[in-house]
Parts: structure tokens; sequence; C-alpha cells
């Protein structure tokens, strides 16, 4: 496209353009500057606390703490429509859903790799908001983990006594 | 007799509580894994649909400085 066919392109309506989620064999050390991450936000609204807390902060928050990955927030039309593809997600929306762009293993490069933190099965908005800064301590800490998968799994699976304390007071209340 | 049934039942009680101790939290484990885990086949499907609509422009990326 030259340059006289750009500056009639209308400012709000820039092409579209190709995205693919699935994970890149990465075999150097991951820059802590460049992009690693896709984010979608998938949100029907029928949780509208819940949701009223994500769309206030997330985008900001992840402005500051993530400001070279890209974020797609999708409209609650659009997130019906995605959510056909995943009945088993209905009602647990809002949903994050995290593409990795990179993987260390080359089996499952080309994958579609990443994680979701499903905020809409939160019945309380302070619990919510504990589980977003969670979210975002976890992705600061992990940002370059060459293994997300795996510091995941160990964050949920808490082994130990101690693990299971923290099991029961962290899902205690908060969960519908 | 009854100094042998009292052990029996305290022991029956104590595994009793175990039991209910372990499933209570895999039970919890579970709902844990529902909020916040990695991805499965059915984000697979997800990630199809969320590349056809960027690829078709319906959907953008998200610009905080073009909100202010």
């Amino acid at each position: 496209m030259d340059d006289q066919a750009q500056a009639h392109e209308p400012a709000e309506s820039p092409p579209p353009f190709d995205l693919d989620l699935r994970s890149k064999e990465c075999d150097r050390v991951l820059d802590p500057d460049a992009q690693r991450f896709n984010f979608f936000l998938i949100d029907t609204g029928w949780n509208e606390p819940i949701s009223k807390l994500v769309q206030k902060h997330f985008p900001k928050h992840l402005h500051h703490h993530s400001p070279k990955d890209q974020l797609f927030i999708l409209t609650p039309e659009q997130s019906v429509e995605v959510l056909r593809q995943a009945p088993y997600e209905i009602g647990h929306d809002p949903v994050i859903l995290v593409y990795d762009l990179y993987s260390r293993d080359v089996g499952k490069a080309r994958n579609y790799k990443g994680f979701r933190l499903a905020l809409g099965m939160i019945r309380h908005p302070e619990q919510a908001m504990a589980r977003l800064q969670e979210f975002f301590r976890f992705l600061v800490m992990n940002r370059q983990s060459e293994h997300l998968d795996r510091e995941i799994r160990r964050s949920l699976h808490r082994e130990g006594f101690e693990g299971m304390i923290k099991i029961l007071h962290e899902s205690t209340p908060e969960i519908a | 007799m009854n100094g042998e049934e009292i052990p029996i039942a305290l022991i029956l009680v104590l595994g009793a509580s175990a039991l209910y101790f372990g499933f209570e939290v895999d039970r919890r484990r579970k709902k844990l894994h529902a909020i916040f885990d990695t991805f499965d086949k059915e984000e697979s499907r997800i990630a199809t649909a969320l590349e056809a609509m960027v690829e078709s422009g319906q959907l953008r990326p998200f610009s905080l400085i073009a909100q202010s």
C-alpha cells in the first residue's frame, strides 16, 4: 500500500491483521522486554459486580505490569459467540485467557499454550480482586520462566500439610 | 471388652475424619483448578475462533491510550 492510500485510510478502522496464537519454539533466554503473551478478556456481563471490577482494573494493571503484551477485549456478543465453542465455560466468565507465545519444549511448540483465570466463578468482588492481584504477581514473577506450565502446576498443587491448609483457606467462601 | 472397643471406635472416627479431610482437600483443589489452570483442548478450539475474529477485523487490540 503506498503512502497516499495509507493517508486516506480512516484512523479508526486500521486493517485487520493475522494473529497466530500457537507457541513458537524458543531456544534462547527470553527477553524480559519483549512480548510474551496475548491476553483475551471474555465477558458476557452476567456476573455484574465481578465484570465491573475486571473491566475497570484489568486493562489498567495489565498496561502497567505487562506493557509489551497485547490485550483483546471481547464485547458481550463476541463473548457469547466464543463461549459457544466451549459451553463448559458458560457461567465462568469473566474469563482471562493468556496465550503463551514461546515454548522451550520442541514437542509442544506449535500447540496452543497458556492458562486461564475464570473470575466469574468467584462470588465476592473483594475475593476476585485478591485473585487478580495474585494473578499479576504470578505473571510478573514468572514472566521469564521457561516452563510456565510447571510453575502453574506447582502453585496449584500446594503439596504437604501446609499446602492443604492453604487450599482449605483459599477456597472456603469465594467460589460459587 | 469396653477397653478394647474404645480404641477401635477412636480409630474409626480418626480414620473417617482423615478420609473426609482428604476428600475435602481434593474437592477444593479441583475448584481452584477450575478458576486458574493451564489450557486443555477446549481452549485450543476457542483460540481458533479468536484468531478468526482478529483476522476478520471484528476484534482489535485494546489500547488504554485510545480509551482515555
